[in-house]
């Protein structure tokens, strides 16, 4: 049966940020009124049986959560911009590795590059063949899977 | 968070810079995490097992790592591996594990 990619990047990543953010996603209905325009966006470049890009966006009531929950900071400590955009690199660097055997299986090999942050749209590495959008409790993720060459017949966008 | 009392730290920003670091300074244990700039992970684990004075040393990946091929390669260097996320927990029972320390957590 094919999965469809939208699938396979909405579940990786809601799995990572449950466990890594301990932020759930929550009915639409009940979500706070989305935000377009994401504040923050991080890129991760990745090489293997195919290459491409992920990129991670979250809005703005989300990334100092984001990074006091995932540096298990005291209640009422407000991560520095620095732990803001460390903590949403390692959250983007998690999914990609979490997605990746998904969809190549679990032997393919991948090389994965340091996340970095997305000022301006990101130049962009292949076919967009995949999108996710979270609405969690503290606000809205945005994901999109960037792709060049050949998917496993398994998945499909 | 781990409850661990530490010594001294010391952080490499990739592979090669935290082999030069090892060359300089006597550590107990190494963290290391296979997708780096300049050297990977894996590259650097080579090189360390080829070190008289390294050979041994106790190492452990984190990673997102999800390539069981990777990981069957690691474990063959003798390492032991953390896929991330992981808890606090997890990593305290390892470092006990390859150290011997008993250490009980400060909170």
């Amino acid at each position: 049966m094919n999965q469809p990619l939208d699938q396979v990047l909405s579940a990786a990543a809601e799995e990572t940020f449950e466990t890594l953010t301990f932020m759930c996603t929550i009915p639409e209905e009940e979500s706070p009124p989305a935000s377009v325009a994401a504040v923050a966006r991080v890129a991760v470049e990745f090489d293997g049986p195919f290459g491409g890009q992920l990129v991670v966006g979250v809005s703005a009531s989300m990334l100092p959560a984001v990074a006091a929950n995932m540096l298990g900071l005291e209640p009422g400590v407000a991560p520095t911009n620095e732990q803001r955009q460390d903590a949403l690199k390692e959250l983007a660097n998690v999914i990609c590795g979490n997605l990746l055997p998904r969809i190549a299986g679990a032997k393919a090999v991948f090389d994965v590059q340091p996340p970095t942050l997305v000022i301006e749209d990101p130049a962009r590495r292949g076919a967009q063949v995949g999108t996710a959008v979270l609405m969690l409790d503290t606000g809205v993720a945005h994901l999109s899977l960037y792709v060049r060459g050949d998917l496993p017949a398994a998945v499909s966008n | 968070m781990s409850g661990f009392e530490f010594g001294e730290m010391i952080e490499a920003a990739n592979g090669q810079e935290g082999l030069d670091a090892l060359g300089r300074h006597w550590v107990d244990f190494a963290l290391v995490d296979i997708n780096m700039p300049v050297m990977n992970g894996e590259e650097m684990i080579q090189r360390l097992r080829t070190m008289p004075e390294l050979g041994n040393l106790p190492v452990i990946v984190v990673s997102t790592e999800g390539s069981l091929t990777r990981i069957e390669r690691l474990e063959q260097q003798g390492v032991k591996f953390v896929h991330k996320p992981f808890t606090p927990e997890i990593i305290r029972e390892i470092i006990k594990e390859i150290t011997g320390v008993c250490h009980e957590p400060t909170s």
